[in-house]
């Protein structure tokens, strides 16, 4: 009978013990000719197959139980650790009730390898427990390892039977092993004991024992002497410092709590408690220095032992355990008069933290043990004069006095910042290689200007594009139909797809004046068209991505996108009818300024060609034109232009009344009239204005913060359908005018499809500053470039994103975070004067949920004192009005005053109090929450810049606060001060 | 010539074979340090680098702790392999001995130098070697109090004698490409740093303590306001970039302990270097321009690359120098007779190649060996084997040349890419030029024009 048959008979088996005489008398060689028809039987009778019976999914194999198990100890027998690793359903078959009859036996050389081996899975060999894993070492079968041990022996102490859980800590004495060595590794090695107290550890009905788990266990043994507790005590505090997780730090900081160490043992242990101070769990720090407080005034205290490690301790950023540092430092001080100086001079190092209470306890030990004539102790307390509370420099008066005190504020100068300089100045395409070097990085957004500048480049450069030059754009090609055909990824913004599809337009036309240069072209864009219309036939969702760019319609995503298309429309119009007038548009200093030096040259180009310039290029020119060198441009203008061209750029630059006298130009002198006076409206535009709505055109949106009644729907249970049901959320809500669009239908919507494409819309600029306010998509990475539509007015902008962004506090998706981060720091960059709807989105985000945001508008806030272009007192009345119905946590506002705001230069410090006080004032009378701390500020900066109180508040606000217990105090300090 | 190209693959594996772990115990009337090492290209069995006392216990084992985290730590998205600790590196010579590692993601480096005056031992055998930083000896570490005698062995003084059977450490690691390449490349972006600021232990806790909670995906700057520094989330004139800016929360607990941080920022800001001073010991901790981007991958050794190093100067090399010497090109070319012209540019190429380490507070190279085989350094430039591979297709063309412009072409996946060198610029039309603009190292194609030219 072949080896074989033979296995293919002892499957017929009714018995697993029947296979062993079988197994027993194989020969080295015969296991090794057993593997392969093992491994065939295996994957015939063990391997599982799926099917479905009807709305389940079932699984079977072959083999019976039995079978499986047959054939798992032939395995076992025969095959090496390698191959018995791999191979299947020997995880379950691994437990007591199939090793022990065999072990005796045959016990294979890698039996302890592969049980240690499977120490690192997550899913460790779920029959094998510690207990019998400690009886085949025993027997001398197996070989511990302590990683292993240190995992297996937590759940050792827990037992099931029946429905019943048992607390059975007698299983640790079942072997001599256990207390005397495997119970330490628990504290060497990462291991779940803290898992095991928690959830396996079920109260035990049976037991007497009232209390059960781990730390009871050590309990008992330690009491009764089976397990040294010194030692216990020592190990839970030397492992804090072994870099374990989080929850089992901190399970032996809790078990050295638990077992209640007497004064006398924590005395012995200074050296453990001293390296668990260094531990990088917190709560550890705080259980060792509980005990040290307990210690601190007793006889054999190594006081130097904890002042060595207290500059880590008092600069800590948990709250908690500086204090009790401070307070382990002032008991050491009060045992050690000698040496209060230095241990004073060791307690200044609290004043660091920007927190009142911290700072009070540090200088009350000071003020309590320190000698006001102490040189080095007072020129330390001088080092931290700028970071303490007003209250706590009072009571440090003695220790400051006649001492040179180094001031961290900055000193305060407004700055002016000029845009139109050398180095704003926008790097000019000045030669072939230059325009190819820009196209090819073009679609990357690596520079918010290049939208702007490749239009404008090509434009200068198309005659260029000839022979060899053709095909250098090739790669630059490939580039953008690889862009256009590519999934959306999280930096693309709708502009970079359109200006591929710019690109891939210019190219259709190069292809079409240079067929035979431009063969390869035609063949790369012929290729990604076809790979587009291949992909549209496959899956059926698939958007089409090679259409024209006046094919393309931006309807969805708002109107704010029609002013970029134009401008590249204009420029393809431009290549197509061989007119090489620039665009006017194009920025020429950073971010986005037009110098109206440039603007006046680009226009007398026209003129000398007799040629008009574009109406949305010359809106767009107008609104991002900068005022710096009026008076040069005027000269330049009156020298250079005439007739309407000149009377506008008269109007635009000059402060005289200049005269408002549109003929052919009627929208950029509108929009020259908004760019000069944004914020009002000059009755001489009113003619032209027909029925436009002029709340549009300057931003002056009526807004509120107050709870908006909604309804959700909620399943009721009892009559079994969803019902509606009342809340109210908390709303920022801006009155934008919003036209309506009448919608096609039928034969209209057909004729406006067929006829709606290759034109250059008329658009009146400041009407096409609109988003759909639904959602956030890709607009986030657009936020720049949309900005630098409008630099000397963002307002229109500015409330646009909030109505997308900002008026809920509901959780914002990344987008919409992004999305103001952004917005932000384009507003950050541009450093205009400040509208109300700009302030209304700093303000909203300076209590936006997104921590950069938060201190991005911080800087836009220092960067505009500095340059004083923002209102401080705004800002405190729209933070005020969103805190009147809680919108937002305060705390937000006070930590980022704390952080970001606090201290920066006197007058930024007069603004802030400004500010709190303009916020306060806006307030509820019944107080909200965390408002304690706010107060505490204004009262700090009103003692810090000599200035008073403000009476309003004192006669509504405070009076009323005043009434409140969490307040009490600090308002009367506040009053009395 | 030396330059080897066998790729090698991830699967590869290193291991460090140590005779015994490295521990912290009490030995007669001192605490000693004992620092078990290994190196694949250790000439002699296990020497003993240095046996000395150590003069601030406390704060070198603070430094080593904070090392030790640096090596442990991953800041890329995937912790693949996290547990697969890479030991550090100590090169020991010249009265110094420096401890360097890298995080595993290769993004922040750091080094502990222990100075001249932070010692008192003599130094047995001068070189480079890995050490074994194993959990235990790193929670000991902790235990070392200031005024304790502490004796710091670096490999064991007295040969002993192996028994059968005792069991030696043996620790296998996935060859960390991304480690050994950082360890090379970063030097090189260090001698381009400069001093960009001082802080005193007020200034740098004031600092340090405004480092944003949470892992911030934006780049923060450090900038001055009157006399306070501070990070902000917005760029001023002369302001540091520090992407990944949680990444300094590595280094928070040593601020207490200093004495004065200086900052070295990459003209470019492609790196930032933190240096803490401690008297005879000094920290220094690199932070990569962001937390997805390695030392490794940025290319900054491709450029000095290029050129081939003749297998006799590094033997020359390797002779005139010992660990931790200054490294002086002009004395090792008068002294071996080389071509002064083209030892110019030897110091990056030698540093590309992992034979020199850079000492920012002193201005100089100094001569350290990676303990890696010095074929598995120049193996690792995949776009450097790129380019080649591109030259032996005969896919380079030079199309014009003249004084100061030169331009190629080069083909690529279906397009042929323009490739122009004027003056300093260098410019392609490949998708990786036009990303990074060269910020990250030259792309294959500018490569295998610039070796075209060479040779």
């Amino acid at each position: 009978m072949t080896l074989e048959n033979h296995y293919l008979e002892l499957l017929n088996l009714t018995k697993t013990e029947s296979i062993f005489p079988f197994l027993q008398q194989l020969t080295d060689k015969d296991k090794k000719e057993s593997v392969p028809i093992l491994k065939k039987l295996s994957k015939e009778y063990l391997t599982f197959t799926y099917y479905q019976e009807g709305d389940t999914y079932k699984s079977k194999r072959k083999a019976t139980d039995l079978q499986a198990t047959i054939l798992n100890y032939c395995q076992f027998v025969c095959y090496s650790l390698k191959e018995f690793e791999k191979a299947d359903s020997i995880r379950w078959f691994f437990k007591k009730e199939n090793i022990d009859p065999i072990i005796d036996w045959y016990c294979p050389s890698w039996f302890s390898d592969y049980i240690n081996n499977q120490k690192s899975d997550d899913f460790f060999l779920p029959n094998v427990n510690y207990l019998w894993l400690i009886e085949l070492h025993e027997k001398g079968y197996y070989q511990p390892d302590k990683e292993l041990i240190a995992k297996l022996i937590t759940s050792c102490i827990f037992e099931r039977e029946g429905k019943n859980d048992l607390f059975k800590p007698e299983n640790l004495t079942r072997f001599e092993l256990t207390l005397k060595e495997h119970i330490w590794y628990v504290f060497y090695y990462e291991n779940h004991i803290y898992w095991s107290d928690q959830y396996l550890n079920f109260k035990d009905k049976s037991n007497e024992i009232s209390e059960t788990g781990w730390m009871k266990a050590f309990k008992i043994y330690s009491d009764n002497g089976m397990i040294d507790r010194m030692r216990i005590l020592r190990e839970c505090q030397l492992a804090t410092v072994r870099n374990f997780n989080n929850s089992l730090s901190g399970w032996f900081s809790k078990l050295f709590e638990y077992l209640d160490p007497t004064n006398q043992e924590v005395l012995e242990l200074q050296d453990e408690l001293a390296t668990a101070l260094t531990s990088v769990q917190s709560k550890s720090v705080n259980v060792a220095l509980k005990y040290y407080k307990k210690i601190a005034t007793e006889k054999g205290f190594q006081a130097d032992l904890f002042i060595q490690n207290s500059s880590v301790l008092l600069t800590s950023s948990t709250k908690s355990i500086v204090s009790s540092s401070l307070m382990v430092l002032e008991k050491i001080a009060s045992k050690n008069k000698e040496r209060a100086n230095f241990i004073c001079e060791l307690a200044c190092e609290a004043l660091i933290h920007n927190d009142e209470s911290l700072q009070d306890r540090s200088s009350k030990l000071i003020v309590k043990y320190g000698d006001t004539s102490d040189e080095s102790l007072k020129q330390t307390i001088g080092l931290y004069h700028d970071t303490l509370f007003v209250s706590i420099k009072k009571q440090l008066a003695d220790f400051l006095r006649d001492i040179e005190i180094t001031t961290h504020a900055e000193e305060f100068k407004i700055q002016k910042i000029s845009v139109i300089t050398d180095e704003n100045k926008i790097p000019e395409i000045s030669t072939f290689d230059d325009l190819l070097f820009l196209t090819s990085q073009a679609f990357d957004g690596n520079q918010s200007y290049h939208f702007d500048l490749l239009p404008a480049s090509l434009i200068k450069f198309h005659e260029e594009i000839v022979n060899g030059n053709v095909s250098k754009l090739e790669p630059v090609l490939d580039r953008a139909c690889k862009f256009l055909m590519q999934d959306w990824s999280s930096t693309r913004g709708y502009l970079d797809d359109m200006l591929a599809t710019y690109f891939k337009d210019y190219i259709e036309i190069l292809i079409q004046k240079h067929p035979k240069e431009s063969k390869n072209l035609a063949e790369i864009l012929n290729k990604h068209k076809a790979k587009d219309l291949e992909e549209k036939q496959k899956w059926s969702y698939h958007q089409l991505r090679f259409y024209a760019l006046d094919q393309i319609t931006y309807r969805k995503r708002g109107k704010i996108y029609n002013v970029f298309q134009n401008i590249l429309l204009i420029s393809l119009e431009k290549i197509k009818t061989k007119q090489h007038t620039p665009l006017l548009s194009t920025p020429t200093h950073l971010p986005c300024w037009i110098s109206g030096v440039m603007l006046v040259e680009r226009l007398s180009l026209y003129q000398k060609e007799n040629k008009s310039p574009d109406d949305v290029d010359l809106q767009l020119a107008i609104t991002r034109i900068s005022f710096e060198d009026s008076e040069k441009t005027i000269r330049l203008a009156k020298e250079l232009l005439k007739d309407e061209l000149l009377n506008l750029m008269l109007f635009l630059f000059s402060t005289e009344q200049a005269l408002f006298n549109a003929n052919f130009y009627t929208k950029a002198w509108i929009t020259a009239s908004l760019v000069k006076s944004p914020r009002s409206i000059d009755p001489a535009i009113v003619p032209f204005l027909s029925n436009r709505s002029t709340v549009n055109l300057t931003a002056s949106y009526n807004w509120k913060v107050y709870e908006k009644e909604c309804f959700h729907q909620v399943y009721n249970y009892q009559s079994k359908k969803y019902i509606s049901e009342k809340y109210f959320r908390k709303t920022l809500e801006i009155d934008i005018v919003r036209e309506k669009t009448v919608e096609k239908t039928g034969l209209k919507k057909l004729i406006s499809k067929l006829f709606s494409s290759n034109q250059i819309l008329e658009l009146d600029i400041h009407d096409t500053i609109s988003f759909r306010p639904e959602d956030v998509s890709a607009e986030q990475n657009d936020a720049v470039r949309l900005f630098s539509l409008m630099p000397n007015f963002p307002d229109l902008l500015c409330a646009q994103i909030i109505e997308l962004a900002l008026t809920t506090n509901g959780d914002s998706s990344e987008a919409s975070k992004r999305l103001v981060v952004k917005s932000l720091q384009a507003l950050l960059n541009i450093g205009t004067t400040f509208g109300e709807m700009s302030h209304l989105f700093i303000a909203a985000s300076m209590i936006y949920q997104d921590k950069t945001a938060r201190s991005i508008s911080a800087e836009v806030w220092i960067r505009g004192v500095q340059t004083q272009k923002i209102d401080s007192r705004l800002i405190g009345f729209i933070i005020g009005k969103h805190e009147y119905t809680e919108f937002a946590p305060i705390k937000r506002f006070t930590d980022l005053i704390i952080e970001n705001m606090y201290q920066i230069s006197p007058e930024h410090n007069r603004q802030l109090e400004i500010m709190i006080s303009a916020c306060l004032k806006e307030l509820s009378m019944i107080p909200i929450k965390n408002l304690k701390k706010l107060i505490e500020l204004y009262n700090e900066l009103v003692s810090l810049n000599k200035s008073k109180v403000d009476s309003d508040l004192i006669a509504n606000q405070f009076k009323e606060w005043g009434k409140s217990d969490t307040l009490k105090k600090t308002i009367d300090n506040l009053i009395k001060s | 010539m030396y330059r080897s190209y066998q790729f090698e693959t991830m699967e590869e594996t290193l291991t460090y074979h140590y005779t015994n772990p490295s521990s912290l115990q009490r030995v007669n009337d001192h605490e000693e340090l004992f620092l078990s090492h290994y190196s694949e290209v250790q000439e002699k069995e296990a020497p003993c680098f240095f046996w000395g006392r150590l003069t601030n216990p406390y704060i070198t084992a603070k430094c080593l702790i904070t090392l030790s985290n640096v090596v442990r730590s991953s800041f890329n998205l995937s912790p693949f392999q996290l547990a697969l600790l890479k030991d550090p590196i100590v090169t020991a010579g010249n009265d110094t001995i420096r401890f360097e590692g890298f995080s595993h993601c290769a993004g922040v480096y750091a080094r502990v130098d222990v100075l001249p005056k932070g010692h008192d031992g003599e130094f047995l055998e001068c070189g480079t070697t890995n050490i074994d930083f194993n959990q235990d000896m790193i929670s000991a570490l902790a235990s070392v109090k200031k005024d304790e005698n502490v004796v710091l062995s670096v490999g064991k003084k007295e040969v002993s004698v192996q028994k059968n059977g005792e069991k030696t450490v043996e620790r296998k690691v996935p060859l960390p490409i991304k480690w050994i390449k950082g360890l090379s490349t970063v030097q090189i972006y260090l001698a381009e740093t400069e001093l960009a600021i001082t802080l005193n232990k007020i200034q740098a806790l004031q600092l340090f303590k405004t480092i944003p909670k949470g892992n911030p995906k934006e780049d923060y700057y450090l900038i001055k306001r009157g006399n306070k520094s501070t990070f902000s989330p917005v760029a001023q004139a002369n302001s540091i970039c520090i992407g990944g800016i949680h990444r300094l929360r590595l280094v928070e607990n040593l601020i207490p302990l200093v004495n004065e941080i200086k900052v070295f920022a990459h003209p470019d800001m492609k790196s930032t270097t933190w240096q803490f001073y401690f008297g005879e010991v000094r920290f220094s901790l690199s932070l990569s321009r962001e937390t997805w981007r390695g030392f490794s991958g940025e290319g900054a050794s491709l450029d000095s690359l290029v050129e081939d190093v003749p297998e006799e100067w590094l033997k020359y090399f390797d002779n005139f120098s010992y660990s931790n010497q200054k490294f002086n090109p002009t004395l090792l070319a008068i002294e071996e007779n080389l071509d002064i012209n083209k030892i110019e540019n030897i110091t990056s190429r030698l540093s590309a190649m992992g034979l020199l380490g850079y000492d920012l507070d002193e201005n100089y190279f100094f001569h350290r060996r990676l303990p890696f085989k010095l074929n598995r350094i120049t193996s690792l430039n995949p776009r450097l084997k790129n380019a080649e591979k591109l030259l032996e297709q005969e896919k380079v063309s030079i199309v014009s040349k003249s004084e100061n412009r030169i331009e190629a072409t080069v083909e690529g996946s279906g397009v042929t890419h323009s490739v122009v060198l004027e003056g300093k610029t260098e410019r392609c039309t490949c998708t990786w030029f036009s990303k990074h603009q060269g910020d990250r190292g030259l792309c294959k194609h500018i490569l295998a024009v610039k070796i075209k030219l060479e040779n």
